[in-house]
């Protein structure tokens, strides 16, 4: 028998994340509130900062990181001290984790509003503060694993292999998506272009949902909610199959987001399928969870906490039901770039997340303030007026989303589309949007309900935190020892499978079990990745497309700065509806010299991949300054610094040289006086505005490179006039290029 | 054949029926380890870990 060993928790780190997990999510709540209320009234938008292009970002990356991010370290650290018997490996990794954790996240609020970003969804930060997340959660690993090592419990319980998943497949996603080239202090691009681009960013941000805010919750669900019952899981083999089947099946989900693009079609069915496969797991993680608390839900009715888990459980599945169904091509043509897509991601952020958060946060707050909680009325009243908040959230969104992908797809008698003006679909949202808002206000005064709760039980903790010393067995290796010098002979593996020794070895062996979690990740994200790349076939080059002018290279940044993605597609599926709306379907071959792609994923103004040569530039002009002067009614911003603010001439040389780097074919011109040949083109445009009457003295200025672009946008393959496309070649059912 | 020869005979359609198989094989791999009758007592009571530690306030049952 081992000797037995004395120690304490480090709840103090704890208590930290917990505190800033509920500010965070203030912050992130109230700036989603900001750009809901945004949409519903285009005045509220503040150029340049805090226009709806730059804080949508800001409000994605703050709930993702900042509040679900520092919830998964409340959980991590407090249930894993517990689970392994044993205090964090080392105080001082765990401060640095909490520490440039929060200045991160406090760098992200103040570049994203600046407009600096990599332009690419949930994956914004710029490359300083990428590679600063890389080194916290080098740190946090470190200090994990080595946790893992001093454990005195043999068995890992299943919320700890979540949370082993998470940390390697996290490491894994930011590291490939993020890799970019540098053309300035704030400035990058992804190395990776068009599709692949595509590609890699939705594998990223389809396995940001799974191992940001589905697997650590899921660990967070597996220790907690037993814990609030008193009882544990219903079925511990259920979870164990729920851990295998999640990691195996979430990492190839990816290609769902990009049905019906210039994505190749097997992609995507790989896609479909392993979605809906997801179901399976999921329902059986959910049932798992509900039955937890069989013969104990009399105690749900009295506690707040309880009552949180059950719904935060009962929305993992919905989501989890929600999200195969979207996935199925015919279903996503008509929800994809619409509001279901953001009904749905509330319903898993706001219910499953959230909930979980909060039923974690206050069945901490009495142990971590070690004095009662303040008032659990308050807590009570905190569950009821968010759930109504997420339903009426949820409802309005549900009920945009599939009244815009009707009326965009909607002909009438004679042939026509019965709503040719984009606005038309628009403006039939905007009291919907208002509803929205009304659910999100709901669910934020329930946030500060529980700020008021934390802030008054903390008044009421003790004047010195009680740290119990705790005493466990220390863990030896005789247990190893057990398997290699065992009764029975191990006679090959599947002989030791039969006696339950292997599985129990790896199980309990950090190391090996680790690698098998990232073998199950990387063998699926290869078999994913590698024939995007290595498939010529997959990307039929296109010999018209060539690279971007300088100046329209410009134009595109300035895109990518406002976050003009947050609302614009640049991907023409290939509908017919659509193709009569915007001219003919996006080819894969157009976007090759696209770092990054800016396909978008959400419609909340018309798609711009053909918009080059639509409108007249002085059009652009007028619109720009005040969209409502030419689109009445219009909900996009106004931008009027592009008229004040001029075009840095210095920097476009860097932009094209790093451009070329990455292999965009340019020509010697363009790469010894870039600035020489922007000038001239801002020239010629700012003329062509004069001569279309519209203000003079504009070559200077930022708006030219803008209308640029987007004169440029989609013009390199011969386009048929929308008008002449009536009777397009039926594309409907595949994304092959003839 | 070389393995070369073999990844080019690999059409993207072989790339998603290879995954589906290697799913399936794992699946039952776990699923077949993890509910044979003989891993049911060890894996339980694994399952009432969390209820195992006590801190400061599961003694007192606050909440
Ligand atoms: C809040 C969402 C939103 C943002 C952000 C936004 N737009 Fe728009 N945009 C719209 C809407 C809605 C319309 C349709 C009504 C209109 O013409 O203004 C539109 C229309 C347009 C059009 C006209 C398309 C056509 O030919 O009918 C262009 C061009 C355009 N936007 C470019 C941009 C650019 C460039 C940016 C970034 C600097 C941007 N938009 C940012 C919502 C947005």
């Amino acid at each position: 028998m081992s000797r037995t060993e004395t120690f304490r928790y480090d709840d103090d780190i704890v208590r930290k994340f917990m505190v800033a997990t509920l500010v965070w999510g203030a912050v992130g709540m109230l700036v989603g509130l900001w750009i809901a209320l945004q949409l519903a009234a285009p005045s509220l938008n503040v150029a340049p900062y805090f226009t709806f292009g730059r804080l949508r970002p800001l409000h994605t990356n703050a709930v993702i990181f900042a509040f679900a991010g520092n919830a998964v370290f409340s959980a991590v650290y407090y249930s894993s001290q517990r689970l392994l018997k044993t205090r964090m490996w080392s105080d001082k990794l765990g401060r640095f984790h909490f520490w440039g954790w929060q200045a991160i996240i406090a760098a992200a609020a103040i570049t994203l509003p600046l407009g600096l970003t990599q332009g690419k969804e949930y994956a914004e930060l710029e490359w300083p503060i990428d590679l600063a997340i890389a080194v916290v959660w080098v740190v946090f690993a470190i200090n994990f694993f080595a946790t893992l090592r001093i454990r005195r419990e043999r068995h890992m319980y299943v919320a700890i292999w979540f949370y082993i998943a998470s940390i390697v497949t996290v490491a894994l996603l930011h590291i490939f998506n993020n890799l970019s080239l540098p053309a300035g202090a704030f400035k990058s691009y992804s190395i990776y272009a068009g599709v692949q681009d595509a590609f890699m960013q939705w594998w990223y941000g389809h396995n940001a949902v799974a191992f940001v805010l589905t697997t650590p919750f899921l660990g967070l669900m597996y220790y907690f909610l037993p814990k609030a019952a008193g009882r544990p899981v219903f079925s511990y083999r259920l979870s164990i199959l729920h851990f295998w089947t999640l990691v195996f099946l979430y990492i190839w989900a990816g290609p769902h987001h990009l049905h019906y693009t210039a994505l190749p079609a097997w992609a995507s069915t790989l896609g479909m399928v392993f979605s809906i496969m997801l179901w399976m797991p999921s329902w059986g993680g959910m049932i798992n969870g509900l039955l937890t608390l069989r013969g104990a839900w009399n105690k749900v009715a009295e506690d707040p906490v309880l009552k949180f888990f059950v719904v935060g459980v009962t929305f993992y599945g919905m989501s989890t039901f929600e999200g195969p169904m979207m996935s199925i091509r015919s279903v996503n043509a008509l929800s994809h770039y619409t509001d279901w897509t953001i009904a749905h991601v509330h319903g898993g952020a706001l219910g499953w997340v959230g909930f979980m958060t909060f039923g974690m946060i206050y069945w901490l707050m009495p142990r971590l303030f070690q004095t009662e909680l303040y008032s659990k009325k308050l807590a009570t009243l905190h569950f009821w007026i968010a759930t109504i908040g997420i339903v009426l959230y949820v409802v309005a969104m549900w009920a945009a989303g599939i009244t815009q992908g009707l009326m965009w797809r909607a002909f009438d008698e004679t042939g026509r589309l019965q709503y040719p003006d984009f606005l038309q679909t628009v403006n039939r949202l905007i009291p919907m949007y208002w509803v929205r808002a009304l659910g999100g206000s709901l669910y934020i005064t329930g946030t500060l309900m529980c700020a008021v709760n934390m802030w008054k039980t903390w008044r009421k903790r003790p004047a010195q935190y009680e740290e119990p010393e705790i005493t466990a067995p220390a863990l030896d290796d005789s247990h190893e020892e057990d398997l290699r010098h065992g009764a029975a002979p191990p006679a090959g593996a599947l002989a030791r499978v039969a006696q339950a020794r292997f599985h129990r070895k790896w199980e309990g062996l950090p190391r090996l079990f680790t690698i098998l979690t990232v073998v199950a990740v990387l063998v699926a994200s290869l078999f994913e990745i590698i024939p995007t790349f290595v498939i010529d076939s997959n990307v039929p080059t296109i010999k018209s497309v060539k690279p971007y002018t300088p100046l329209e290279l410009y134009g595109r940044d300035i895109y990518i700065r406002e976050g003009c993605y947050n609302c614009h597609s640049q991907m023409v599926r290939p509908f017919v509806d659509e193709v009569v709306r915007y001219g003919d379907y996006s080819k894969p071959g157009e976007f090759v010299y696209d770092h990054p792609f800016q396909w978008g994923s959400r419609r909340i103004g018309p798609d711009l991949h053909r918009e080059g040569g639509r409108r007249s530039d002085v059009w652009h002009v007028h619109h720009f300054r005040n969209p409502r002067s030419t689109s009445k009614g219009s909900i996009m911003p106004a931008y009027p610094h592009f008229y004040s603010d001029d075009i840095p001439w210095d920097v476009i040389q860097d932009r094209v040289d790093a451009m070329a780097m990455l292999g965009v074919p340019y020509d010697a011109t363009a790469l010894h006086d870039a600035s020489g040949l922007a000038h001239a083109q801002a020239k010629q445009i700012a003329d062509a505005i004069v001569q279309q009457g519209g203000p003079a003295g504009l070559q200077d200025k930022e708006v030219v490179a803008l209308i640029a672009y987007l004169q440029r946008l989609g013009t390199d393959i011969k386009v048929d006039q929308p008008a002449e496309a009536a009777a397009p070649t039926p594309t409907a059912m595949t994304t092959e290029v003839k | 054949m070389r393995l070369s020869e073999l990844v080019a005979t690999l059409t993207p359609a072989t790339f998603t029926i290879v995954a589906l198989v290697m799913f399936v094989l794992v699946f039952v791999g776990v699923a077949v380890r993890t509910l044979r009758p003989a891993a049911r007592a060890e894996l339980d009571a694994a399952g009432s870990m969390p209820l195992d530690d006590d801190g400061p306030g599961d003694r007192e049952q606050r909440s």
